[in-house]
């Protein structure tokens, strides 16, 4: 399949061949045009059929363009009862409503949803979709119920990708995730894990995407820790929220920073509360053993071993001579009596 | 499928829906005897592995007799900064028709097709050149890519294995399994050099999360009558879960163990607490939504695998250890993939205390009555 996409002339790529699916595509426009040229005033398109999924604010050098060079290409409408319905050429009608143009369309047969929203993808097929363009072409697609699988091969998606599972999870979703599209497209990797949660889970989650801008490991680490905590508490996500008070930091005074580290680490304890106590315990006794020293101590091994890194850094021989006699400060101190990390407890 | 040519085969094994052959194992053995076994199964060859697997679908049930080119003896693959047995590896296949939702094989391999391989004439060519020094030892197993008994019904493979391996004095082979299958013991020729072996766990985890395998009591009856026949038995409580009324769970399973057979009939048990590769944990979350251990307090080990966090292990640990001390057992307990403080601490010895791991259950597996 990406061998054919690679070598399709229509999908922009480099070779002369049409690759099956947009070869489809090319009849499906010849059938469904009529070849009569029409000079249309902006006044007499009266709607933007919903098949314009991809609709767009004109950029002002495509105006100029226009301007300068006239419309070189021709816009789709279809005809309704006093006027027309745009069903390709958006920025083309905007830009020339905007200037005062009379408008050059071609006319195509009354159709269905489908079939226009086939034509409208092949009239924009050497663009190259981000995820929330893929995600806006699929939802529109979807209701229809036909097989997803030429839309996702017009948009470039490999079958089977995993990019393709994402894709189909997160149209499950409400229409509202995709405004966290915008601002982080990464977020696509969370579909399946969302998609997994019933919809008042998701409604419940939305603000938190809505809110703040996560990072996508930070993302991925939420979804983890909700479904964790409310597994291990056996209680629902709801009342999860509220016992853990997720639902005041959001709207507090914090920094989104704080807010993101505040909810990931009530939700850390929830879910791991026994890590949490040994590693709030270690973190107690390491730092009452090396503060004030030149000295770092850390515990890397998740409590699996009780080892302990001890770190120093230095510039100049007084400054090592210092560390040494600190260090052998905290080996004879009374914090060393109980080793600081223990797990074997 | 022709319902009246249904092979009767045992309640955990379902028949396969296709059967691929490999072209150059179509005269084999294994082939004939499968071919045989399953009359009413469509089969074809194989020419290109791939092609049927998408025809087929990843999940469909399908029996792959190929052959095989890699190597047929190996190391255990073990894990970095903790203990292995050290055990060798005889490669006899891979996937299990059983569904423990716990499985690393769903993680360890793409697509569910049962792989036999067919060409046991390479495999005993490999054997021969490993073992043709007598004095050297090995405790080998063939239950690390699959269940070693669960296709004996159709393929009688490890019959032939252990007639294969009855020249072969100086190799212990254990067989590790879930089910209760004991054909292959008319084929040994000294039950001192087998190991009938099985995985134990807590009577609801089996009932719930090991879904195919036989029970517990069945697993124990067909272990007691190991026994009878002369074998020593081995034992691996792996993997330990952690769920609410574990203790109950697992008391019980101790007390069904020693209904069944004493210390004295089991050369070594292991202890082995839910671990397993990072990937594991969707595929297990996907496959099986009713595992909720998964959300237990898995950190990171320090082999990059995922594992109970330590305190929460060695209460189970030491709980068990515990029953098993009472009902005998000692020195041949060994964890699987633990550190020495958790031997020092749970068993009070270490592998080095010992002699090292791989050499005590080596003399462990050749010890007689």
């Amino acid at each position: 399949m990406n061998q054919k996409l690679s070598s399709c002339k229509l999908h922009g790529r480099s070779g002369q061949k049409v690759c099956a699916a947009c070869l489809n595509i090319i009849q499906v426009n010849k059938t469904m045009l009529i070849h009569t040229p029409l000079t249309l005033k902006p006044s007499q398109i009266l709607e933007v059929d919903p098949c314009i999924f991809w609709a767009e604010k004109c950029p002002q050098p495509f105006i100029d363009s226009l301007q300068d060079l006239g419309q070189l290409q021709p816009v789709l409408v279809r005809k309704i009862s006093a006027g027309y319905s745009l069903v390709a050429g958006y920025k083309r009608f905007q830009a020339l409503k905007s200037l005062g143009r009379k408008i050059y369309a071609l006319q195509v047969k009354d159709t269905g949803p489908w079939e226009k929203g086939l034509i409208y993808l092949s009239s924009n097929l050497t663009r190259m979709p981000d995820t929330l363009m893929m995600v806006r072409a699929l939802r529109y697609f979807q209701p229809p119920g036909q097989d997803l699988q030429q839309i996702c091969h017009l948009l470039g998606i490999s079958r089977g990708s995993r990019q393709q599972k994402q894709l189909q999870a997160w149209i499950t979703l409400p229409s509202a995730w995709d405004r966290t599209l915008e601002h982080n497209p990464q977020l696509l990797t969370c579909a399946p894990d969302l998609a997994g949660l019933n919809s008042e889970e998701q409604d419940l989650l939305l603000p938190f995407f809505l809110d703040l801008g996560w990072s996508l490991n930070n993302a991925r680490n939420f979804l983890d820790l909700v479904i964790r905590a409310q597994k291990s508490r056996h209680t629902a996500i709801r009342e999860m929220l509220l016992q853990l008070q997720l639902d005041r930091i959001l709207p507090g005074d914090l920094s989104p920073k704080d807010k993101i580290r505040a909810i990931l680490d009530n939700l850390g304890r929830a879910a791991y509360p026994n890590y949490f106590r040994l590693r709030d315990q270690a973190r107690k006794n390491i730092n009452s053993l090396v503060s004030g020293t030149l000295w770092n101590c850390i515990h890397a091994d998740n409590f699996e071993s009780p080892a302990l890194e001890l770190r120093v850094r230095v510039q100049n021989r007084d400054e090592l001579h210092q560390a040494a006699r600190q260090l052998s400060s905290i080996v004879d101190s009374e914090h060393m009596h109980t080793w600081p990390v223990y797990p074997h407890e | 499928m022709n319902d009246a040519q249904a092979p009767s085969l045992p309640a955990y094994l379902d028949p396969p829906r296709h059967i691929l052959v490999d072209p150059e194992v179509i005269h084999s053995q294994v082939t004939a005897r499968v071919l045989s076994r399953l009359p009413g199964t469509p089969w074809s060859l194989c020419r290109d592995y791939q092609e049927h697997l998408q025809e087929h679908g990843p999940g469909a049930r399908i029996l792959y007799l190929k052959n095989y080119k890699g190597r047929f003896m190996r190391f255990c693959p073990g894990t970095s900064r903790y203990h292995c047995c050290g055990y060798r590896i005889i490669h006899i296949g891979e996937n299990c028709p059983l569904r423990c939702s716990y499985c690393i094989l769903q993680a360890y391999f793409q697509d569910r097709v049962l792989k036999v391989w067919a060409n046991q004439q390479d495999l005993y060519r490999e054997l021969k050149q490993h073992l043709a020094d007598e004095k050297k030892l090995f405790r080998a197993g063939t239950g690390e890519f699959t269940d070693s008994l669960a296709l004996e019904a159709i393929t009688g493979y490890t019959g032939d294995l252990v007639s294969f391996l009855g020249d072969y004095p100086n190799v212990c082979l254990e067989l590790k399994s879930k089910i209760a299958d004991l054909g292959w013991m008319q084929m040994v020729s000294d039950p001192a050099r087998v190991l009938p072996a099985w995985s134990v766990n807590a009577p609801e985890i089996i009932a719930q999360h090991e879904k195919g395998s036989a029970g517990l009591q069945e697993r124990m009856q067909a272990a007691r009558e190991c026994v009878r026949q002369g074998f020593r038995i081995c034992l691996h409580f792996d993997p330990i879960i952690y769920y609410p009324g574990w203790q109950k769970g697992y008391a019980r399973a101790v007390e069904t163990i020693f209904d069944h057979v004493s210390a004295g009939d089991i050369a070594y048990m292991s202890l082995g607490s839910f671990r397993f590769m990072p990937e594991l944990e969707k595929i297990l979350m996907r496959n099986h939504p009713g595992a909720d251990y998964i959300y237990n307090e898995f950190i990171y080990g320090m082999d990059g695998k995922k594992r109970l966090l330590l305190p929460l292990r060695l209460k189970q640990f030491r709980f068990l250890v515990q029953k098993l001390k009472k009902a005998g057992m000692s020195e041949n307990m060994y964890f699987c993939m633990e550190s020495e403080q958790v031997w020092k601490d749970v068993l009070g010895y270490t592998p080095g205390d010992l002699g090292g791991l791989d050499n005590h259950l080596l003399r462990l597996s050749f010890q007689t009555r």
